[in-house]
């Protein structure tokens, strides 16, 4: 027996968005796992390892997602939430702040039509996995203006994709490796030919230039980092544990890369090289 | 009712416990919902609900259906619930309006739907339908609040309907309410007594109310008590029936724009106010022949009597020495 016929209509819609979209069984009323405390009105398993809790109801930002957020974090199960809405109360000003809100606590929302038409308002990921804008723009804060360009579209990948995200991470710091290679042949410091090797090859040659040797470390780092990582992402897990550890471990990737790319891109310009992406 | 014997308390898995099917649609303010939430979430459930058991082994909700809503988005594993013997349906039903419609934890549309009900259970259980002043002790409604469910209850399917799903509509989207019928009917009511000739053509008068209020032509619920006003100025007034009638059917014409109080200041508001002044004259005149019998003329207020010479000099002008 429903509470309310309005919110069953707002459910149908969302039941049929999400079903649409991903095509799995949703279950009502249920909850994910025995020990999280938190039953969302709706749930679906998106992926193998990731499911989606909905909550419907009328405000953007429900005190259950509110009080539980810690909870979802910490589970070892990775989900992402939706809260689901009237589109009327979507537009309404007063539910501006709410609704922001609600995407910086790493939340999706969806809005429902008055014909019952849902539509994704904004999107989310397994909330295990989200990194705040404030945090990353705190993170990339000492990048020249064309990295922190070029950062910024990583992140806008992270946010759809942990994953890609990572990868596009991993592919920047390779970017920043080849052009410290392209840099020091022109500098005679290394061969063309050698410039133009895989990154495995090329950052032992760059190690073993004299002039280059105070970069040596992060070097070392950001070849480590792109092989721990690549490889992280390229490779399937086999159970269930492994699989939450991949989600968890995507943030801190993800932050890790961050991290190498801006200590590769100052040490390259302590060593006269451009520290520019290829 | 019949005492209940009470059991002691047991700690129950809250997708044991159903609905009471008596209490199809509650309404609970989001504020206090996410309150008892929060404290639910620190404290877990402090007060036991109340239950019965039924024949299928699951417990029915008697009391505490918030708190039993909590439970179950916090994923709690158990709820404390006190245990009673099944009422009968009238016991049930009663029960249902002492705690919920009392709390008016039910919209007025449902206390009205559940007094028709227990109308009827009544009449099977004794052979008689309940008068209003057993339905008011049965029920804890004040009769006030009986005729208006009354109101509610008599009508037409369609505008149940129509409030039904407004009333699904959380709050802030609802356009049309109990209280916006409950006028209407009323107004209509007091109408059709006094010019039994709209009584066939109500259909379509509630359908023409219904379209202006929706398109702001009738602003407030509260303009019907003037439409009401317009039919008792008829023999209150002493108005005269054709010109109430004229402003009736520019109300209730779906092809004109006129509003409610368009036409109560049009076909009555100054005699209204005609009278509203009469009364205050009235009053007046009753105070000074009051001061002349307790010959305490020259204690008047020297402002009152500014004003009384005022009131003279304009009345001497406009009737004449």
């Amino acid at each position: 027996m429903e509470y309310s016929s309005f919110e069953e209509s707002l459910k149908l819609a969302a039941r049929k968005y999400f079903f649409g979209k991903y095509g799995q069984k949703i279950i009502e009323g249920k909850a994910i796992d025995s020990d999280l405390g938190f039953r969302p009105t709706f749930y679906f398993k998106r992926t193998d390892h990731v499911y989606c809790a909905v909550e419907v109801g009328p405000t953007p930002y429900p005190q259950i997602l509110r009080i539980k957020r810690g909870d979802l974090m910490d589970t070892p199960i990775a989900i992402s939430v939706y809260s689901v809405i009237p589109e009327d109360i979507f537009l309404a000003k007063e539910s501006q702040r709410e609704i922001n809100e609600l995407r910086e606590a790493g939340f999706g929302l969806i809005k429902v039509d008055s014909t019952g038409v849902a539509a994704e308002a904004f999107p989310c990921i397994p909330i295990v996995q989200r990194i705040s804008k404030a945090e990353f723009l705190d993170d990339i804060s000492g990048l020249p203006v064309g990295h922190r360009r070029a950062m910024m579209l990583c992140y806008e990948s992270y946010c759809n994709d942990p994953a890609a995200g990572l990868r596009d991470i991993g592919d920047l710091i390779e970017g920043l490796i080849m052009r410290a290679g392209k840099d020091a042949a022109g500098k005679n410091f290394i061969t063309k030919a050698a410039a133009r090797t895989k990154i495995a090859q090329l950052v032992p040659t760059l190690q073993g230039v004299s002039q280059l040797s105070n970069a040596n470390t992060a070097l070392g780092s950001a070849l480590a980092y792109y092989s721990t990582w690549r490889n992280q992402v390229a490779h399937a897990p086999k159970n269930a544990t492994q699989k939450y550890k991949r989600y968890k471990d995507c943030r801190h990737g993800f932050k890790e890369g961050v991290r190498t790319a801006i200590y590769l891109n100052k040490a390259l310009k302590d060593v006269h090289l451009s520290g520019k992406l290829a | 009712m019949a005492e209940t014997a009470k059991r002691p308390l047991r700690y129950i898995a809250p997708d044991r416990i159903i609905p009471n099917p008596e209490n199809p649609r509650l309404v609970f303010r989001q504020a206090e919902m996410d309150s008892l939430l929060l404290s639910i979430d620190r404290h877990g459930v402090q007060v036991p609900i109340t239950v019965y058991e039924n024949e299928d082994g699951n417990f029915v909700l008697l009391d505490g259906e918030r708190r039993w809503r909590c439970a179950r988005k916090l994923n709690l594993k158990t709820i404390p619930a006190l245990i009673q013997d099944e009422p009968s349906e009238l016991d049930n039903l009663v029960l249902m309006y002492n705690i919920h419609a009392l709390r008016e934890q039910w919209d007025y549309f449902t206390t009205a739907t559940k007094l028709e009900r227990v109308v009827e259970l009544y009449g099977a259980e004794n052979g008689h339908p309940p008068n209003e002043i057993q339905l008011s002790e049965l029920t804890g409604l004040t009769r006030g609040a009986i005729r208006r469910c009354q109101l509610l209850i008599d009508l037409p399917e369609e505008y149940k309907s129509l409030l039904r799903a407004e009333l699904d509509k959380p709050k802030q989207m609802q356009k049309f309410s109990e209280d916006f019928f409950i006028e209407m009917e009323r107004s209509l009511k007091t109408v059709v007594n006094r010019l039994p000739e709209y009584g066939d053509k109500l259909p379509a008068i509630r359908s023409t109310l219904i379209d202006k209020f929706r398109n702001g032509t009738i602003s407030a619920v509260t303009d019907f008590r003037q439409l009401s006003k317009i039919a008792t100025a008829i023999q209150g007034l002493g108005i005269q029936e054709r010109d109430a009638r004229r402003e009736l059917n520019k109300v209730f014409d779906p092809n004109s724009k006129s509003s409610i109080r368009d036409a109560f200041a049009s076909a009555v508001q100054f005699e209204y106010r005609e009278r509203q002044v009469g009364r205050s004259v009235d009053s007046v005149f009753s105070f000074i022949r009051e001061i002349e019998e307790e010959d305490r003329v020259n204690d008047i207020d020297e402002d009152l009597k500014l004003s009384l010479r005022k009131l003279h000099v304009t009345l001497s002008r406009i009737l004449g020495k």
